[in-house]
């Protein structure tokens, strides 16, 4: 388990992270969303060890990562700016990278390879933006960690190549119970890939939450009565949101679907469905209901 | 053990990276032997055989590998470290799961493999080509130059990863390098170049003050301790003795310093510190002190050399172009104006620092002459005149391709008998007080001598001091020497360790033979004799010399001999040599010379040195056909026709009696090595024949001073 207590991280003047707290549970995938400076990087550079907290802890099974090589091999790290070694090829790559860590696995990046068709013996340097990030993918698969670290996990891939990775990327968890954590500006990226998702802003954590359960647990109603109504009509049900228009009312609801669906099928409504949301827009909600003005938060996302 | 410092895979990655650096420098350094084959090559063109004049000294073998070994250490490291300064590059080594420690040494072990692959690819080339021309060659010396220039490369290396570690971009690595190996040492010899201007006298050899003074004690310091020779310090030894163990220690110790320095400051970088100058204040302050301090350092200069103000305007032009630099540097490096403003108060410190510098030489000169050297204080001494301390027997290291051998084999004899203590306390006391520094230096009183000797206190260091000696004095410390028994052992004994000898184009084969005789004979002589054949004059005209060179340990030295009726079966031997080698060829140059000055060639230069029993040494000299009576040479120069035909009608002899050596040199101004020669050969002439040789040449020439030779 990752955990972070009271993180914080200076550069100069400016605070990336500011006294953050999260868990991450061993075999999950867990996606953290944020806009440009929330401290998404950051967060991940710290946990993979290449910055010293100025504040706080990071830990990585109690144990703290910074220049601490026993707990560094059980994680691999590729971030949003990628680097390869000077003129290497991917052979030359995997040869430093079976080097510094034990399970790195030569059949496995062999396989990755040729499912990626790329040419381990050819020059990373030439290679295209989303080549770049392939071949950053099959080294750090190939490295069998308990920990992947994805910035920006998508950038750069075409649909065919971001599934590709996905799958990959489930295979490993649910094969090794190994833990990824991934970054992106995009929420839609990601809800269909993380178990766990928690918005970053401002270099904390404003939201955190299992994605089925967010899924689940909020929901559009639609419902529409014979008389006159108003919102008093749905005391008793904790909504998040409701717009009348004529007689057809939305609702945005928390909790239990079926009990909430009892609760309305017994006002007898002549109109009456449930809708999932998207969590994009359970997102939307749950900010506005911890006072976050979302598109604030997301601005990429809205713009 | 080892894997706390070393990662395997590491270290071949970063070997690998290097690869392209690291080969283009070997093959470099191997190109760099090119100076040495071709100084061989004209040897051998010219005397026949590459001659022991060829013997590598410390300065010659270390001086082409320096500049390269050096400048690949600083490329290697800041090749190996370049990732320090890109962020994204950064953030990957530092992810990677090898500890800090692990990842500096495995670099650091990189970067010295290459080094020694570079340095060993140009010792093999070196000693090879060494080899190829059967040349002497003094392998331990040898030995301790590869080891000075490797741990002068491991200094490099850890002042340039210091740098990589305190900074962030190419340009501050640079810098910080530059002043971490410099600005010390700089500060230091500077220091030493002002101790030795403010001194009141010659007594004084600053270099012996203290191993910080002493270029030796610190190898990456010679370039510039040539520049302070300039500003005052013309005492300053620039030269290096790459046999002191000691320094070596010294050179091996300090230079482990900065490498775990550098380990310490690669422990406490910040990946985040990719591509900003430097994280750290203090250090980028101390970077800008030393851009400032260079100019401010010449004020000073000027102040101590002319003893009161330089000029208003001299001082405003230092001071501005000082401060100049100093914000220059700042704006350059942090890319910040504000910085920069914040910055321009520290100027102080610069000049806080040079006003220091106006005041310590004096109190340094006055700590050194207020040493208690009174006899009674004086335990014994030793002749340092010769000792790699002094600069000037350090100079003779160059020139004469070593010191003369009694002075190597006697250097570490102590002499401590009363007489000889007395004559140094007096020669002390009076070195220091009778002469000004301007109105009268001693070196050139031709009533005094002047001896540099090393003086063990009973209380205190040792100090080394060139005192003046009367000629009187002077004698009777040579008497009270040779009565002590080593010295006098060793003074007169035929030189130990490996020899080489040298005579005139004679070959080294013969070179030995004929050394092996000289020896024979030479121990069979008294010490008066051996005396009377030892020669100390490069020149000694009129006599047949033989020079041996050679090596005690690693240090070089030579001597002269003369050949002559005490060593018979030498002189015979090598009249025989040289006859056999070089007669035949000699008459055809000889004839050749004849027929140039009947029918003229424009291109034909020639000289004959006779250099026999008659001390003569007369060079004939003709340039071109007269080009204004188009007359042959041999009617401008009748005279020299007339020797010309003497020497052609003279037939060869190995007659000890009869002989006289003569030198024919031939060139040709089209071609350096068509029709050129030089052969050193015996000729049966008649006494009558030499006094006519020496009137024709008398007639054109007299010995005089003041006669400007001009050689071709």
């Amino acid at each position: 388990m990752i955990t972070a207590n009271g993180l914080t991280k200076k550069f100069d003047s400016f605070t990336a992270l500011n006294e953050l707290n999260c868990k991450i549970p061993e075999g999950c995938i867990y996606g953290m969303v944020g806009s440009n400076g929330a401290g998404k990087s950051t967060l991940l550079r710290l946990i993979s060890g290449i910055y010293k907290a100025d504040g706080g802890s990071i830990e990585i099974d109690g144990k703290n990562v910074y220049d601490d090589p026993s707990v560094k091999k059980r994680l691999v790290f590729v971030p949003d700016d990628l680097y390869f070694l000077p003129r290497a090829d991917l052979v030359r790559m995997a040869k430093l990278y079976s080097s510094v860590y034990e399970n790195f696995s030569y059949d496995k990046f062999k396989k990755l390879t040729a499912t990626f068709k790329l040419n381990p013996n050819a020059n990373i340097g030439t290679f295209s933006k989303g080549m770049k990030r392939q071949a950053a993918t099959i080294l750090a698969l190939s490295c069998n960690a308990d920990f992947i670290l994805f910035d920006e996990t998508f950038d750069g891939l075409d649909p065919v190549m971001r599934n590709l990775v996905k799958n990959l990327l489930y295979n490993d968890v649910m094969e090794r119970n190994a833990t990824a954590v991934i970054t992106s500006h995009s929420l839609r990226e990601l809800e269909d890939t993380c178990d766990q998702l928690s918005l970053l802003h401002k270099g904390g954590i404003i939201f955190e939450s299992d994605i089925d359960n967010l899924k689940t647990s909020l929901f559009k109603v639609q419902v529409a009565f014979a008389d006159e109504y108003d919102r008093s009509r749905f005391d008793g049900i904790e909504m998040l949101s409701f717009t009348k228009h004529g007689s057809v009312s939305s609702l945005i609801v928390r909790g239990n679907r079926e009990e909430t669906a009892e609760k309305i099928k017994a006002m007898d409504p002549i109109l009456f469905e449930i809708l999932p949301l998207s969590l994009e827009e359970v997102f939307v909600y749950e900010m506005d209901a911890l006072g976050y003005e979302f598109s604030e938060v997301l601005k990429q996302e809205v713009e | 053990m080892m894997k706390r410092f070393i990662h395997k895979g590491y270290f071949a990655e970063v070997f690998r990276q290097l690869r392209v650096a690291g080969i283009v420098s070997s093959v470099i350094l191997m190109l760099v032997n090119l100076t040495t084959f071709i100084q061989l090559v004209s040897a051998t063109n010219y005397v026949g055989t590459a001659s022991v004049f060829d013997i590598p000294s410390g300065q010659s073998l270390a001086a082409p590998m320096k500049v390269f070994v050096y400048v690949m250490g600083a490329v290697l490291t800041f090749n190996a470290f370049g990732w320090l300064n890109k962020r994204s590059a950064s953030d990957y080594y530092h992810a990677i799961p090898v500890t800090r420690t692990q990842m500096y040494w495995s670099t650091i072990l990189a970067i010295l493999s290459w080094m020694a692959i570079g340095l060993a690819a140009y010792s093999v080339v070196h000693a090879l080509i060494y080899l190829a021309f059967c040349a002497p060659f003094n392998y331990l010396l040898f030995l301790c130059v590869f080891v000075n220039m490797l741990i002068g490369a491991l200094e490099v290396v850890g002042a340039a990863a210091i740098a990589c570690a305190i900074s962030g971009t190419r340009f501050v690595n640079f810098c910080a390098a530059i002043v971490i190996l410099f600005a010390p040492r700089f500060m230091l010899t500077v220091l030493s170049g002002f101790v030795d201007l403010v001194s009141p006298d010659n007594t004084l050899i600053v270099n012996t003050i203290s191993i910080l003074f002493n270029p030796t004690y610190n190898i990456i310091a010679t370039p510039y301790a040539g520049i302070i020779q300039l500003f005052g310090g013309s005492r300053i030894s620039s030269i290096i003795s790459y046999s002191n163990g000691w320094a070596m220690l010294y050179n091996f110790a300090y230079s482990c310093v900065l490498l775990v320095l550098g380990c310490v400051a690669f422990n406490k970088r910040r990946s985040e510190a990719a591509g900003i100058p430097t994280t750290n204040k203090l250090f980028q302050g101390v970077i800008r002190t030393a851009v400032g301090l260079p100019l401010l350092m010449v004020l000073v200069y000027l102040i101590l050399e002319y003893d009161g103000v330089p000029s208003a305007i001299s001082i405003v032009i230092l001071v501005l172009l000082s401060f100049v630099g100093y914000c220059l540097y700042e704006l350059i490096s942090t890319k910040s104006m504000k910085k920069t403003l914040k910055a321009m108060p520290l100027y102080s410190i610069c000049i806080g620092i040079a006003a220091l510098y106006l005041f310590l030489p004096y109190l340094i000169n006055k700590a050194e002459r207020s040493i208690d050297v009174s006899e009674k204080n004086i335990k014994g001494y030793q002749v340092a005149s010769e000792s790699d301390d002094d600069f000037f027997a350090a100079l003779a290291h160059i020139y004469l391709s070593g010191v003369d051998y009694s002075s190597v084999a006697t250097k570490d004899i102590k002499f401590t008998d009363p007489e000889s203590l007395k004559i140094i306390g007096d020669a002390y006391a009076r070195s220091t007080k009778d002469y000004g520094k301007d109105d009268s230096n001693p070196m050139y009183d031709s009533n005094h001598t002047n001896l540099t000797v090393r003086i063990d206190r009973k209380h205190g260091r040792s100090i080394t001091r060139q005192l003046e000696f009367t000629e009187e004095e002077y004698r009777k410390l040579s008497e009270l020497r040779e009565k002590n028994e080593e010295y006098k052992r060793v003074f007169y004994e035929f030189p130990k360790g490996r020899l080489y000898c040298y005579s005139n184009n004679i070959g080294f084969a013969d070179s030995r033979k004929l050394l092996a005789t000289f020896k024979e004979e030479y121990e069979k002589l008294s010490n008066e004799d051996r005396l009377s054949l030892s020669s100390d004059n490069d020149y000694d005209y009129g006599n047949l010399t033989m020079s041996i060179f050679g090596c005690l340990g690693a240090e070089n030295f030579s001597c002269m001999y003369k050949i002559n009726e005490k060593t018979p079966e030498t002189h015979r031997m090598y009249l025989e040599i040289i006859n056999e080698k070089n007669g035949q060829k000699g008459m055809e140059a000889l004839n050749k010379i004849r027929e140039w000055m009947e029918k003229g060639d424009e291109d034909r230069r020639f000289n004959i040195d006779i250099g026999t029993d008659y001390s003569m040494e007369y060079w004939m000299m003709h340039y071109t056909q007269n080009e204004v009576t188009d007359k042959l040479p041999k009617d401008t120069d009748p005279d020299y026709y007339k020797i010309v035909k003497i020497f052609c009608n003279a037939g060869l002899t190995n007659d000890v009696n009869r002989a006289k050596v003569i030198t024919v040199n031939t060139y040709s101004i089209k071609s350096i090595t068509e029709g050129s020669g030089s052969y050193t050969f015996a000729l049966d002439i008649s006494d009558s024949d030499m006094i006519d040789i020496e009137n024709l040449l008398s007639s054109y020439y007299y010995f005089d001073d003041s006669i400007d030779w001009e050689f071709e």
